[in-house]
């Protein structure tokens, strides 16, 4: 079996996850993991189905498209290698990161650019902003995979330089997990 | 009756740690009492110093008429005052669903003690000991974050599900 990366997106109503899930459920594609949220008034759709034996992704393109016009969304579909279907074995001790404080530009930017330069994978990331009458703030929560409980010291240097020049506060912790 | 104006974020006091009050005198009094005046103007259950702009340790909590009280049950001080509060003891551990008089537009999942033991100055300067469960235990160490300059952010547990392959949970 096959598997391919559905996205699609649009402002969000009542019968986007229906309309998607039943193209595939007619054309007998299994959905496996996804996820589907609603950012501000768009609602995001990115899910991995399995195919069955010689179906092609054309299939269901004219359908993806009256579904386009009818909803509003914009869609895509990418082939996936058969590696690339299996969730990954994680790459080392998950922690959660939290930066916040006034909204300026380049918050996201640095702070992935610090991680990045550390060769620490992102596996999650939700950023909020919030506004009041007299200013605006800026929330980045993290999820991160540190190699070695080793880098974590030095992570916290690094984050706290870069939050303490921009003005923010960070902190970052463990993700507990309790295997019963 | 002074009903002051809650702190929101950004606002930077609110990311300042506090300093312990060392000396309990006529203007910690009217501290307290803006504090007890505008905690009872709002919906919360507790409020922080800073959470009016004073970057002192003082906060007063109260889940007595709270409704989420008798759903997570626990101990209940009534009306309680701490000054330099401290928690000296800690035990269980929640995942509340938190949100904050000072962060209006976000809830979070955070981790939390179950119960604490919390050693603080009461309004007349003596000290005393608390133990709090449940509902006032969270809002107990809620507030003592934000003497300590952190926000529920900091205290995050996961991020956007609660649900994970067990293959996530090998680290």
């Amino acid at each position: 079996m096959k598997h391919y990366l559905l996205f699609a997106a649009g402002k969000d109503r009542p019968g986007i996850v229906a309309a998607i899930s039943r193209i595939l459920y007619r054309h007998g594609c299994n959905m496996a993991d996804s996820t589907m949220t609603r950012i501000a008034s768009e609602f995001a759709m990115l899910l991995i189905f399995q195919a069955p034996a010689g179906w092609r992704a054309e299939r269901i393109g004219q359908e993806l498209q009256r579904c386009e016009k009818r909803l509003g969304l914009f869609t895509g579909i990418k082939p996936l290698a058969s590696s690339e279907s299996r969730a990954l074995k994680p790459k080392g001790r998950a922690h959660i990161i939290s930066v916040y404080g006034a909204d300026r530009p380049g918050i996201v930017y640095r702070v992935s650019r610090c991680l990045a330069s550390k060769r620490i994978n992102i596996t999650h990331v939700s950023t909020h902003r919030t506004e009041t009458s007299r200013a605006a703030g800026y929330v980045m929560l993290l999820e991160v995979e540190l190699p070695s409980l080793r880098m974590a010291a030095g992570l916290n240097k690094s984050l706290g330089r870069l939050a303490s020049g921009m003005g923010l506060h960070v902190s970052m912790r463990p993700v507990e997990t309790a295997k019963l | 009756m002074a009903v002051r104006h809650i702190r929101l974020f950004p606002d930077f006091v609110l990311q300042t740690p506090c300093r312990p009050i060392v000396r309990i005198g006529p203007k910690t009094s009217d501290l307290l009492r803006d504090l007890k005046h505008t905690l009872q103007a709002s919906h919360g259950v507790g409020l922080a110093a800073p959470q009016i702009g004073i970057s002192l340790q003082a906060a007063v909590i109260n889940v007595a008429k709270d409704p989420r009280k008798r759903f997570l049950g626990g101990s209940n001080h009534g009306l309680a005052v701490v000054i330099n509060p401290q928690i000296v003891e800690a035990r269980g551990l929640e995942r509340p669903r938190e949100g904050c008089l000072s962060v209006p537009d976000l809830l979070a999942n955070v981790r939390r003690y179950a119960w604490v033991r919390v050693r603080a100055l009461n309004a007349e300067g003596r000290q005393w000991i608390l133990e709090v469960e449940g509902f006032e235990a969270l809002a107990f160490q809620h507030e003592i974050d934000h003497l300590q300059g952190r926000l529920f952010l900091d205290r995050v547990a996961n991020l956007s599900t609660d649900l994970y392959r067990r293959q996530d949970l090998q680290r």
